[in-house]
């Protein structure tokens, strides 16, 4: 891999960015008075402020170089994740969830739980997330610091404390008015950050067609059809044919259902944004511009980890070895060395950025770094605050009282990330382990959503029961499997092993589907023996009795309606997939 | 909302669009391939910076005038 020492200009850019979210903090501080200003933004946010905030605080260290990773890795197919995976689910959250969310005046999802359900079921949501939201940001720190560490030698403790510095200062000040603002900012920076690597890695390659012919080898040479790579439907027939290890049921169940839906529909961080905006046509309105951005998200994200991959394949040695604990290339079953494919799109940076243009590329991966962040820390800080605080720890105190435990929260969350980061640091597999607890909690929270919302009769006591019977449903499914070439622990398998899978995303998959179905069967037979609420307290919180949005919108103008956009997202989406197929 | 949005991110926009057009035509020089790409994607920077900038000095121009014609206590009839 290149290595490459900033100048001057890098380090000045860089300067100018901290200057610039440290500055929107300071000025938004001037706007917030109360606990609603400081959680909710004041619930003042105009609809695509919101929507590019919903899609940069989802836009963290583990989208930019993860999804860079996975293009290398798994090349085109990783798209599936943003056309599959992400597009149907935010227009099912904009037509269908947002006006419950927004118009039952709830201040967060696991508060919502509280409203539909009872009191427990918000302390499981509450508690699950909030330690979520900590171990997704503490290992997002220790991602960058290891990142910034490997490639510029820069120490690991001195990186990961100047940003969670600078993002504590802004979200301290602002909360999540200073939070939104600065996402949308630091998507432009990172769009403008990635860009120019896009056009230049594929001019090197000779373009989609020359990029094609180079992954068509790489593909043959292991053993795939020629457009293994290059082709995001056609393989899916059978596993052993396409790089992911999937077949296209399993894909569109596990991660087009079960996991994009439990992701977006349910997960606070995302929703939070949304319902920080000025009306609930807005809100219905956040997750759909925030889609547009989201479908043309591979070609800024995914292709530069195909192009480093193609490159590396023809001889580039543009992506490192992974090394082992003797510092040797990592050798697998068959005698060739195991790529580190988290530093695809870093090796690109290096590649082919000269400094001036390097110092903005390190600016966007720092922005996507800190988005993440402080995406988590505002979520964390809002459910503490309503969610434990105020509700088991002290209730009535003043408005001043909850703004400031508000703030204490916010540095509490940024302490406890940082510890999180340095029990990163002493496990090898700790993303993977991340990843599995994502499909452990939302996968069955999102059967727990749709029946609250669509079956009025579900009860509290079906909800709660259906939870935690889904959460173990997906550890006794993990625990029987195993993905093919790991070894019994955290991959699976503690249990015995009953069936082994193609690839780790084909037994994520399958164990988000396992969760989701077990929760839906337990809360639905469990609602039939219990007593539900009477229809008098449900009205707002379920979709029978909520009155239709449909005449309001009919007020809008036309591409201001959320079902012609939905539509067009939508269309615009399966155009995608029908040109990658 | 407290001020515009497009107006911090027209400011770090123009400031990074000016250090890459400074360093890239100044001290690389366009000759070269490294000074042309950060002259290139410095001007790009510095046009998107002006670009949102007027916009957002003019919303924020409305909103003022707006707030300004407004009476915040009127007086009841």
């Amino acid at each position: 891999m290149k290595t490459t020492g900033l100048a001057l200009v890098d380090y000045a850019i860089i300067a100018v960015y901290f200057l610039f979210v440290l500055g929107v903090g300071w000025l938004v501080r001037r706007s917030v008075h109360t606990s609603k200003d400081f959680f909710e933004a004041g619930r003042r946010t105009p609809a695509w402020v919101a929507g590019l905030a919903f899609v940069s605080a989802n836009l963290g260290a583990q989208e930019v170089i993860g999804m860079g990773a996975s293009g290398a890795k798994y090349g085109i197919a990783t798209a599936h994740f943003y056309w599959v995976g992400a597009i149907p689910a935010m227009v099912f959250v904009a037509l269908f969830m947002m006006p419950f969310y927004y118009g039952s005046r709830a201040r967060s999802v696991p508060e919502y739980l509280r409203l539909r359900f009872d009191e427990k079921t918000r302390a499981f949501n509450a508690g699950s997330f909030a330690v979520m939201t900590v171990f997704s940001s503490g290992v997002s720190m220790y991602a960058m610091g290891k990142l910034f560490n490997l490639l510029l030698g820069w120490d690991m403790d001195a990186s990961m404390l100047a940003a969670a510095g600078v993002v504590l200062a802004y979200t301290t000040l602002g909360g999540l008015t200073s939070a939104i603002y600065n996402e949308v900012l630091q998507f432009c920076l990172i769009v403008a950050g990635l860009l120019p690597l896009v056009f230049l890695g594929l001019r090197d390659v000779g373009g989609w067609d020359g990029l094609t012919a180079k992954l068509a080898h790489a593909a043959t040479a292991q053993g795939y059809p020629p457009g293994a790579y290059t082709e995001a439907w056609r393989h899916l027939g059978d596993p052993s044919q396409n790089p992911v290890g999937v077949e296209w049921l399993g894909l569109v169940m596990g991660l087009g259902f079960v996991l994009s839906f439990g992701y977006w529909c349910t997960d606070f961080l995302v929703v939070q944004r949304a319902m920080a905006a000025d009306s609930v046509t807005a809100a219905r309105r956040t997750p759909l511009i925030a889609a547009v951005p989201k479908m043309l998200f591979p070609a800024l994200v995914i292709l530069p980890g195909m192009i480093a991959f193609a490159l590396t394949a023809s001889g580039g040695a543009l992506i490192p070895p992974k090394l082992t604990a003797a510092l040797q290339p990592l050798l697998d079953a068959h005698g060739r060395q195991v790529l580190d494919y988290d530093l695809a799109t870093p090796s690109m940076l290096l590649h082919y950025f000269p400094n001036g243009m390097l110092g903005l590329g390190l600016t966007a991966l720092l922005a996507s770094f800190m988005s993440g962040m402080a995406g988590n820390v505002t979520a964390f800080n809002t459910v503490w605050t309503y969610d434990i605080y105020q509700s088991y720890i002290r209730r009535g105190a003043s408005d001043a009282h909850y703004l400031w435990v508000g703030r204490v929260a916010t540095v509490g969350g940024v302490l406890l990330s940082i510890g999180a980061a340095y029990v990163a640091r002493s496990f090898n597999n700790i993303m993977d382990v991340l990843q599995l607890v994502f499909a452990f909690v939302n996968a069955p929270l999102f059967a727990t959503f749709a029946l609250g919302m669509f079956w009025r009769r579900t009860t509290g006591h079906g909800a709660f029961v259906g939870l935690v019977s889904g959460t173990l449903a997906a550890a006794i499914h993990h625990g029987l499997t195993l993905p093919a070439g790991a070894v019994l622990g955290v991959k699976g398998g503690y249990f015995g092993i009953l069936h082994v899978f193609p690839s780790e995303l084909a037994q994520t998959f399958w164990t988000a589907i396992a969760a989701f179905t077990t929760c839906a069967v337990v809360t639905t037979l469990v609602t039939l023996v219990t007593r539900p609420r009477p229809d008098a307290e449900l009205r707002g919180l379920v979709y029978s009795l909520t009155p239709r949005a449909g005449s309001t919108d009919a007020q809008l103008t036309w591409y201001h309606r959320p079902a012609v956009l939905a539509a067009f997202v939508l269309g615009a989406t399966l155009v995608l997939n029908l040109i990658f197929w | 909302m407290p001020l515009d949005v497009r107006l911090p991110i027209s400011g770090l926009f123009l400031s990074v669009g000016v250090l890459l057009l400074v360093y890239g035509a100044g001290v690389e020089g366009v000759g070269t391939s490294a000074g042309k790409l950060n002259t290139l994607w410095g001007a790009v920077m510095l046009i998107f910076g002006v670009v949102l900038g007027y916009y957002g000095v003019r919303t924020e121009r409305r909103s003022r005038a707006i707030a300004k014609n407004t009476p915040t206590n009127p007086s009841l009839p």
